[in-house]
């Protein structure tokens, strides 16, 4: 047993060093490095936002004499300003994190769960599986995202979990066509065939040698397949086919578009668009920054 | 097994390949009733390799050397003839067969930056087929390896990646990996000849140590023939597919037959920029393999030529000593045959040594 329990302590390690060797590539240039602080900052705000905020999102806010504090410009005590309903904006921005990250979560778990599990059966089984699957991924592509999405939206009602089921069912095609062409191009690495040769099954190799080697890039398309999440939920928001009462970043602007009052009110639309733009670009820089560190191009 | 049954036989070998890509291609080829055009990588190829023998494979690149050995690992069909091992040929393994057959044969491959995965430390590379053939180890187990192949201190070397290791440390790993099976059969493909003049020594000085060590047969090939006979008992020339000549090292070396032999060692070159050296006869590039000419393969570049030439040549022995074959016009008497010039000759006649 003792053996056992060796070999799998050397086995963690090993797996150890190439999880902190990828880590330490992608982190070489200063942008990548920048782009992670902030998606560690965001994510620290979607896990403790709802816990520091100084009111609740959806209390409406007085004044001293018990009118509505609507349009409030930022002071010390709202320090994002109120919106059309006397809402705190800042509270609101910290409880939207959580429930665009957790959009984003989701919908990027989902993405990978099927694009990878299409991408490898593809790439590694071939022939007329892979021409059906692939012809399917090409289908998927000729759907317009929106106009679909919001047809599947008045079928299923606009809810939370019925706009992430969405992204996510729509939106994994395209990492489902670069994990089939990395698993077609490290199937015809030398060292798949020398563990051929030594009489690995088709199993082992796809478990040992073609899942961990695709390892860096499944990872990186999953952070991107958040933003792009994060960036289509945005969007449908701000249309008005989501769920309207959970305050994601998308449906503030969308309120306060509806408010009229978008260039006014700037303390309202500024934070929310800010903060899309910021983890969606983040994720971006981060594909770049592994596109530099690596000799694989990252192409969306 | 008893102790002179060879380990390793290739009885008239074939592997060709078809060039047909295209769905249009077929429906002509069926309409026309043509069959596909064939790549015949290897041809007729017929091999016998002998316990503790080391037997080298020599030959232009894409005279099939690769697809030799890749037939014989069982990575391809064979189109026609028969490979056996250890007296059973491998067209009647099952699943437990080929197992056995996976440990047993080994192969070390060209290029050790891309033979080993990245992903893999050296323990884990070296592991890998013991956790697949389900044999107990330890970590002890694969330092002695590493130490067997020249790679100490062995618990420096573990735990490194491959991105770690020069090129010459990798071909070192990925032989410590065909060897921790304890292999009856390891097939080299030129296993040193991407490194540089000093790492080859050393990993053919290496290789020669180690098969005799552990009593292993090796196939080995290459196109570099002082590597081939340095390391080999016994060299196969292989043109476009066939092999034109086999002798024992020296034999070959000394006394090349085939006009191909001969214009190889002809062109090894000799760091002696003073030295007076006869050019080499042949010029040109090999021939097509798609198209190949009727008869003798070399003769379109042959200093020999002869009308006979446009026969297969059969394997003759041209000493008599039943050691060596070559498989040229020139060393046998043509009287028997060329009487019916219009009439080809069969490929598998026995031979009648003049």
């Amino acid at each position: 047993m003792s053996i056992a329990d060796k070999v799998h302590a050397y086995r963690n390690s090993d797996l150890a060093i190439i999880a902190r060797r990828a880590l330490e590539n992608l982190l070489e240039e200063r942008i990548t490095r920048v782009a992670f602080v902030i998606l560690a900052i965001i994510l620290l705000m979607g896990l403790i936002g709802p816990a520091i905020a100084p009111y609740s999102y959806n209390t409406q806010q007085t004044t001293d004499d018990g009118d509505l504090m609507r349009y409030a410009e930022p002071s010390l005590e709202h320090p994002l300003g109120t919106n059309d309903r006397g809402e705190d904006v800042l509270s609101r921005l910290l409880y939207g994190a959580r429930a665009t990250l957790i959009t984003g979560l989701l919908a990027g778990g989902l993405m990978m769960t099927i694009g990878l599990t299409v991408g490898m059966t593809a790439g590694y089984v071939g022939g007329r599986t892979e021409s059906f699957l692939m012809r399917f991924v090409d289908f998927m592509y000729g759907i317009p995202f929106i106009p679909f999405a919001i047809v599947l939206i008045t079928f299923f009602g606009a809810g939370f979990y019925t706009t992430v089921a969405i992204l996510g069912l729509v939106l994994w095609r395209f990492i489902a066509r670069v994990i089939r062409s990395q698993v077609l191009q490290i199937n015809q690495r030398p060292y798949i065939m020398a563990a051929r040769a030594t009489g690995a099954s088709t199993p082992w190799i796809m478990r040992k040698h073609i899942l961990p080697n695709i390892a860096n890039m499944a990872a990186l398309f999953f952070a991107m397949g958040v933003g792009l999440a994060i960036l289509e939920q945005a969007g449908l928001s701000f249309i008005g086919v989501t769920d309207p009462f959970t305050p994601t970043w998308g449906i503030m602007i969308r309120n306060a578009n509806q408010a009229g009052r978008i260039a006014e009110a700037w303390w309202w639309t500024f934070p929310p668009g800010i903060m899309i733009a910021l983890t969606v670009l983040s994720l971006y820089l981060l594909g770049r920054g592994y596109e530099g560190s690596s000799d694989d191009e990252v192409v969306v | 097994m008893s102790a002179d049954e060879p380990v390793l036989e290739l009885e008239s070998m074939d592997k060709h390949f078809k060039t047909t890509s295209s769905f249009v291609e077929t429906v002509k080829e069926t309409v026309f009733g043509e069959g596909p055009k064939l790549v015949r990588a290897v041809d007729d190829l017929d091999m016998t390799l002998e316990q503790n023998q080391v037997q080298g494979v020599i030959g232009e690149s894409g005279c099939g050397k690769t697809t030799l050995l890749r037939t014989v690992m069982g990575l391809y069909d064979p189109t026609g003839g028969d490979i056996r091992f250890q007296g059973q040929s491998t067209s009647e393994f099952g699943k437990a067969d080929w197992k056995e057959f996976r440990r047993k044969v080994q192969i070390v491959f060209q290029d050790p930056f891309n033979s080993l995965d990245p992903k893999f430390s050296v323990r884990r590379t070296i592991a890998e087929p013991l956790e697949i053939h389900d044999i107990d180890y330890d970590r002890s187990d694969i330092e002695e390896m590493l130490e067997k192949v020249g790679l100490t201190p062995a618990s420096q070397y573990i735990q490194q990646f491959p991105n770690q290791l020069s090129g010459g440390e990798k071909q070192r790993v990925a032989i410590a990996r065909a060897l921790v099976t304890d292999p009856e059969v390891i097939l080299a493909d030129e296993p040193s000849s991407m490194l540089d003049v000093s790492t080859q020594a050393e990993i053919l000085n290496l290789l020669n140590g180690l098969t005799s060590e552990f009593g292993v047969s090796m196939i080995y090939i290459s196109h570099d023939l002082s590597t081939v006979s340095y390391i080999c008992d016994e060299i196969n020339v292989m043109y476009l597919g066939r092999i034109v000549e086999k002798a024992e090292t020296r034999e070959l070396l000394s006394d090349p037959k085939h006009p191909y032999t001969k214009a190889l060692i002809q062109s090894i070159p000799i760091p002696d920029p003073h030295h007076d050296r006869e050019r080499a006869t042949i010029g040109g590039e090999p021939g097509d393999p798609i198209d190949m000419p009727e008869g003798c393969r070399f003769k379109t570049r042959c200093p020999e030529r002869m009308d006979v030439c446009d026969h297969t040549p059969r394997d003759v022995d041209p000493d008599g000593e039943g050691e060596r074959s070559v498989a040229c016009h020139l060393y046998y008497d043509h009287e028997a045959t060329t009487g019916d010039a219009e009439e080809p000759v069969e490929e598998h006649t026995p031979e009648t040594p003049t």
